[in-house]
C-alpha cells in the first residue's frame, strides 16, 4: 500500500477566525482544510467554576503534501488569531520533540473532567470535540436503528517533560475508572506554536 | 474575551428594535411617559437575553440533548414513549403562555373549563413528542408527517373552526415558550447524535411536530362545545396599565419559576437514573439553570414593563393619527427586527450552525427568518386594519409550506417547521400582538378575531421562507458540484 507523503497541520482558533486563517493558507498553496467546531476552556478558574468557562473554537486540519510554503509559525505572524497550531509528522526528522499531543476519547460529558485533571497536572489547556463511537456487535438494534455511543474527544498539547504526568492524571479521573470508559494516547508533535496573547490556550 | 463577545452579540440583536422605536418616538409618534419605560425595558431585555443565552448554552441545550439520547439509549419502546410523554406534558402545563392561551379560550367560549383545557394542551404536546421520537427512529419522512398532520388540521378547521380558528393556530406557537423550545429542540438533536445515519436530518423537526398538537386539540375541542359568541371579552385587551417595575418583576419571577421548576425536577431525577454525569457536570448544569432563570425573568420583565404598552399605544396612535398607510411597511420592518430579539431564535440558529458544522451560516438563516416574520407581521396588521379572515392567509400559507417540503432537503424542512414554533416567542406574543390589538382598536375591527391569529401567522411564514432558503442552498450546491466535476475533466 502506498501512502501519501505528507504531514498534518492543525490550527485551533477562536470561533469566527478560522475562515481568515484558511483563506490565508490557500493563498500559500494549501488545497483546502477540514473544519470542526470544538470547545476550549477559559484560563480563569472562577469562570470555569461558575459554568461560564467554555470558549467556542474552530479546529482546521490541513494535509500538507509539500506544495505549501507555510509553517505553524506563519499563522503566528497573521497576528489576529487566538489559539494554537501544531504539526503532526510521520517522518522522523531527527529533531528532539519538545511537545506531545495527548488525545483522550471518553464517554460524552466527561471531557471537562479530563481537561481539569490535565490542568491540575500542569498542562495549560484542552480542546474538546463531540464525536461518536461505532458501537459493537452486541449493540442491539432498536426499532431497526443502530445506536452508537456518544463520545468526547479531548486534545491537549503539553511539554514532553510532563506528558507522562498528565496521562497518569487523566487515567486517575475517578469517573473514568470503570473498564470501557475510554482511551488515552500520546503522539509526537514536531511543531507547536501558540497564537495570540497570553489568554490563548 | 468570550463573555464580552456574548454581550456584544445580544447587544446587536436587540439594537435594531430599540433604534426603530426610538426613531418612531422622535419622528412620528412621541411615546410620552411610555418612552422611559421602554428604555428601562430594553436594558432589562439586554441583560436578560445575555444571561438566557449563557443558560441555554450551558444548561438547556445540553440537558435536552442528553435527555433525548438517554430515552433512546435504553432501547425500550414503552419507556421511551411513557417518559417522552411525561416530559412533554409536565413542561407544557407549567408554561405560563399556556395559561394565557387558556384565558383567551375561556374568553371566547365560557363553556371551556380552564384546568381541563391546560391538561389537554399538555396531553397533546406529550403525544406529539412521542410521535417525534417514533418518527425519527422509524425514519418516517418528515414531509408525510406534516402533510397528514396539517391535512387533518385543515379538514377540522374547515368543518368546525369557526370562532376558534385564530386561537387554534395561535396555540401551536404560543405553547412553546422560551424555556421549553430549546429543550424540545435539543431532544431531537440528542437522538440524532446516537442514531447512526442521524446526521441526514440533523435532529431538527421536533418543535415543528410538537406544535401541531395544540392546534389539533383546540380544533377537536371546538367540536364538542356549544356555540357562544364573545361580546365583552375583548374589552380589557390592551388596557394600558401603568404597573410598577417591582410588581411586574415579581409577577415574572413567579411565572419563570413555575416553568423552570419542572425542568429542574426532571434534571435532578434523571441525573442519578440516566445521565450519571460527573459532579463537575452537574454543578455546571445547575449554574446554567440559574442563568436561565434570572435571564428569562429579566427578559420577560423588560417585555411586560416596557414593550407591551408601547406596542398597543403605537398601533392605536398610528391609525388614529392617520399613518395607516405607512403602518404596513413599518410592520414588516418591526417583524424583521424583532426576530433577532427572540430568545429561542438565537438557540435555533446557533444549533443550525453547530449541527451543520458551519456549513449553513447563521446570517443566512437570520435573513430568511427576518423576511418570514416581517411578512407575517405585515399580514397581521393588514388583517387588524381591515378585518380580513384568517383563512386567506393560513390556507395558501400552509399549502405552500407543505408543498415546498417535497422539494426541500430534509434537514431544512425540519429547521423550517421548527422555526415556526421558535419565532413565535415572548416578543411576538406580547409586543407585536399588542401592536396588532392597538391597530385593531384604532381601526374599529374586533381584536379578538382580527388581531389574534398573529402568532399563528408568525409561526407559519418562516416555514415557507426557510424552506425556500433550503431549496436555494440545494440548487447552489448542485451547481458547484457540477462545476467541480467539469473542472476535474
Amino acid at each position: 500500500m502506498k501512502y501519501l507523503e505528507g504531514r498534518l497541520l492543525a490550527i485551533c482558533v477562536k470561533k469566527g477566525q478560522c475562515d481568515a486563517a484558511i483563506g490565508w493558507a490557500k493563498t500559500h498553496g494549501a488545497k483546502g482544510a477540514t473544519v470542526m467546531y470544538s470547545r476550549s476552556f477559559s484560563s480563569h478558574g472562577f469562570l470555569r467554576a461558575i459554568g461560564l468557562g467554555d470558549v467556542e473554537m474552530e479546529l482546521a486540519v490541513f494535509l500538507q503534501e509539500g506544495t505549501e510554503d507555510f509553517q505553524c509559525s506563519d499563522f503566528q505572524k497573521m497576528g489576529n488569531l487566538t489559539g494554537f497550531a501544531l504539526v503532526l509528522d510521520r517522518k522522523e526528522n531527527g529533531m528532539k520533540k519538545e511537545f506531545k499531543l495527548i488525545t483522550a476519547i471518553v464517554n460524552k460529558g466527561f471531557g471537562d473532567d479530563v481537561a481539569e485533571a490535565a490542568r491540575n497536572a500542569g498542562s495549560i489547556g484542552a480542546t474538546v470535540l463531540g464525536a461518536r463511537g461505532t458501537g459493537t456487535a452486541e449493540d442491539a438494534k432498536f426499532l431497526n436503528v443502530v445506536l452508537v455511543p456518544e463520545k468526547d474527544v479531548v486534545f491537549l498539547v503539553c511539554p514532553e517533560s510532563i506528558s507522562e504526568k498528565v496521562v497518569t492524571a487523566i487515567r486517575g479521573v475517578k469517573e473514568l475508572s470503570a473498564e470501557g470508559s475510554g482511551v488515552v494516547f500520546q503522539s509526537e508533535v514536531s511543531e507547536f506554536v501558540k497564537l495570540g496573547g497570553p489568554k490563548a490556550e | 474575551m468570550e463573555l464580552l463577545r456574548k454581550f456584544k452579540e445580544t447587544f446587536f440583536s436587540i439594537l435594531p428594535i430599540v433604534v426603530f422605536v426610538v426613531i418612531i418616538n422622535f419622528l412620528l409618534i412621541p411615546l410620552g411617559d411610555l418612552f422611559p419605560r421602554f428604555l428601562t425595558g430594553s436594558l432589562l431585555l439586554f441583560v436578560g437575553l445575555t444571561l438566557f443565552s449563557f443558560g441555554a448554552d450551558v444548561a438547556l441545550v445540553p440537558f435536552g440533548e442528553r435527555l433525548g439520547s438517554a430515552l433512546v439509549k435504553k432501547r425500550s419502546i414503552p419507556l421511551m414513549l411513557v417518559i417522552g410523554f411525561f416530559i412533554g406534558f409536565i413542561i407544557t402545563i407549567a408554561e405560563p403562555d399556556v395559561t394565557v392561551l387558556a384565558d383567551q379560550v375561556v374568553d371566547i367560549n365560557p363553556a371551556v373549563n380552564k384546568t381541563v383545557f391546560i391538561l389537554l394542551i399538555g396531553l397533546s404536546i406529550g403525544l406529539f413528542l412521542d410521535l417525534g421520537f417514533f418518527r425519527t427512529l422509524k425514519r418516517w419522512p418528515m414531509k408525510w408527517v406534516y402533510l397528514i398532520g396539517y391535512g387533518l388540521i385543515f379538514i377540522l378547521a374547515a368543518l368546525f373552526g369557526g370562532e376558534f380558528l385564530s386561537v387554534s393556530f395561535d396555540s401551536g406557537g404560543a405553547t412553546t415558550g422560551p424555556m421549553t423550545v430549546p429543550v424540545i429542540l435539543a431532544l431531537g438533536i440528542g437522538v440524532s447524535h446516537i442514531v447512526s445515519g442521524g446526521e441526514k436530518e440533523g435532529g431538527f423537526g421536533f418543535v415543528g411536530v410538537a406544535s401541531m398538537g395544540p392546534i389539533l386539540i383546540v380544533l377537536v375541542l371546538s367540536i364538542f362545545l356549544p356555540d357562544a359568541s364573545s361580546s365583552a371579552a375583548s374589552s380589557d385587551l390592551g388596557a394600558i396599565g401603568m404597573t410598577s417595575l417591582t410588581s411586574v418583576l415579581l409577577f415574572c419571577l413567579k411565572e419563570t419559576a413555575d416553568a423552570i421548576v419542572p425542568l429542574l425536577a426532571i434534571f435532578l431525577l434523571f441525573q442519578p437514573l440516566f445521565f450519571k454525569g460527573s459532579a463537575r457536570w452537574v454543578i455546571k448544569m445547575l449554574f446554567g439553570f440559574v442563568y436561565t432563570f434570572v435571564g428569562v425573568t429579566l427578559f420577560l420583565t423588560g417585555v411586560k414593563y416596557g414593550y407591551i404598552n408601547a406596542g398597543t399605544y403605537l398601533g392605536h396612535q398610528m391609525i388614529v393619527q392617520g399613518y395607516g398607510g405607512i403602518l404596513i411597511p413599518l410592520a414588516f420592518v418591526i417583524g424583521a427586527v424583532i426576530v433577532f430579539a427572540e430568545p429561542s431564535v438565537q438557540v435555533l440558529v446557533k444549533q443550525v450552525e453547530t449541527v451543520s458544522a458551519g456549513h449553513i451560516k447563521k446570517s443566512l438563516v437570520y435573513v430568511f427568518l427576518a423576511v418570514g416574520v416581517g411578512l407575517s407581521v405585515a399580514f397581521s396588521i393588514i388583517r387588524a386594519m381591515y378585518g380580513i379572515s384568517m383563512w386567506y392567509f393560513i390556507g395558501p400559507g400552509y399549502f405552500l409550506a407543505v408543498l415546498l417540503s417535497f422539494f426541500c432537503p430534509q434537514m431544512f424542512t425540519g429547521i423550517a417547521f421548527d422555526s415556526g414554533g421558535v419565532a413565535s416567542g415572548p416578543m411576538s406574543t406580547s409586543f407585536v400582538l399588542a401592536l396588532a390589538i392597538g391597530t385593531s382598536m384604532g381601526s374599529g375591527t374586533d381584536p379578538m378575531s382580527d388581531a389574534f391569529g398573529l402568532v399563528g401567522l408568525i409561526a407559519m411564514m418562516p416555514i415557507v421562507t426557510v424552506q425556500i432558503l433550503g431549496i436555494i442552498v440545494q440548487i447552489k450546491e448542485r451547481k458547484s458540484m457540477k462545476q467541480q466535476e467539469r473542472s476535474q475533466k
